[in-house]
């Protein structure tokens, strides 16, 4: 705002020395007219469609990157979280066709090993997307940030996972009916 | 700082409600309302390009484009798209689960079934929704199969929807689904 009061200012004083005819052409050069335009209207493009038409690679490209604690780490939580996903619409669909999955797995009799990793393997993912869900959590909130906090959360939700998980599959229920 | 920030907004929406060019012939200007609205020839716009670089004036120009946001801020008109509230509420969803399920396993009755069904539906359909969003990108895939697939997130929380509800009304339910898997 400023600088455009100096312009009227600087305006002003041209007509002033208007009547010089010797210093008309140099006035001409410095007049001044604001032009009001309407606001350019705010593009409608979303984030996708920029990317497209300014043909930008793809960003971040997972094979020039080395391998992390946290992209390792946030991708596993997906992971588990879909394996979770996997395991629920099983139950449910089988259920749909009126089978009834949990009592087909259970009644394979399967040996008390093989019956210890079945569990683990349900119950890693489940442990995982817990602990590490509340790790993202306490980033929701604001906590934890700092990339020192991030591998020291890390290292501790990894551990903490795998604590539960030998805990939950080491268990037996009793066998109903 | 705060000052600092206050005026170049302020320079934002002046720029964006006005574009202001330092062009035309000289007229008396008294005041800022009296504006002349006139084209520009083309010597003038050779002219005014070679001002706004000399001059304060190609700053303003920059601030410009930071412009869009502030305007559609000042348009008044409601974001469509405002999701901070879903945001929200998926958090207080994942909290809320992390008590339901164990507790769901431990004591399995019709009423915790129910409400681990739809809660973790609810969850579920977000987290894979989030998944499709990220990675089945119109970039890669074009512009039918990233909507295709967003469609297909709807019909599968259906499908577990009624999958868990009929396991839960019809089936032995899923904490004791998960405590028969327990026995082997």
């Amino acid at each position: 705002m400023a600088y455009l009061r100096s312009l009227c200012q600087a305006s002003r004083m041209g007509l002033a020395l208007k009547n010089q005819p010797f210093k008309a052409s140099l006035i001409q050069a410095r007049m001044v007219t604001l032009k009001a335009v309407p606001a350019p209207a705010p593009s409608t493009a979303n984030f996708e469609e920029r990317n497209i038409s300014l043909g930008r690679p793809m960003s971040p490209h997972l094979l020039i990157y080395r391998p992390q604690l946290t992209s390792m780490m946030s991708i596993s939580h997906r992971i588990t979280g879909l394996a979770l996903t996997f395991y629920a619409f099983v139950l449910g669909t089988s259920s749909l066709m009126g089978v009834d999955a949990a009592a087909a797995i259970a009644n394979l009799g399967l040996p008390g090993a093989i019956a210890f990793v079945g569990k683990f393997i349900i119950a890693f993912p489940f442990s995982y997307h817990l602990v590490n869900g509340i790790r993202h959590l306490t980033w929701d909130y604001g906590l934890g940030l700092t990339i020192k906090e991030v591998y020291l959360t890390g290292y501790v939700t990894l551990a903490l996972a795998t604590l539960l998980t030998l805990l939950l599959a080491s268990k037996k229920t009793e066998k109903k009916q | 700082m705060a000052c600092l920030l206050r005026t170049s907004l302020n320079i934002c929406r002046a720029s964006a409600s006005y574009q202001i060019s330092l062009l035309g012939k000289a007229r008396p200007l008294s005041s800022l309302a009296n504006l002349r609205i006139d084209e520009p020839t083309p010597n003038q716009s050779r002219l005014l390009a070679s001002t706004l670089k000399a001059t304060p004036l190609g700053l303003l120009s920059k601030v410009q484009s930071f412009s869009t946001t502030s305007a559609v801020r000042a348009s008044g008109v409601p974001d469509q798209h405002d999701h901070s509230k879903i945001w929200t509420l998926e958090r207080l969803l994942s909290i809320a689960l992390m008590p339901v399920v164990p507790l769901g396993v431990m004591y399995p009755n019709i009423l915790f079934d129910l409400i681990m069904s739809v809660a973790i539906v609810m969850h579920v359909h977000w987290g894979v929704e989030a998944v499709v969003v990220d990675y089945v990108r119109p970039i890669i895939f074009g512009k039918l199969i990233p909507k295709l697939s967003l469609g297909l997130v709807y019909v599968f929380s259906v499908v577990l929807l009624l999958g868990l509800l009929n396991l839960s009304f019809r089936g032995q339910g899923i904490g004791n689904s998960v405590n028969t898997i327990w026995s082997m």
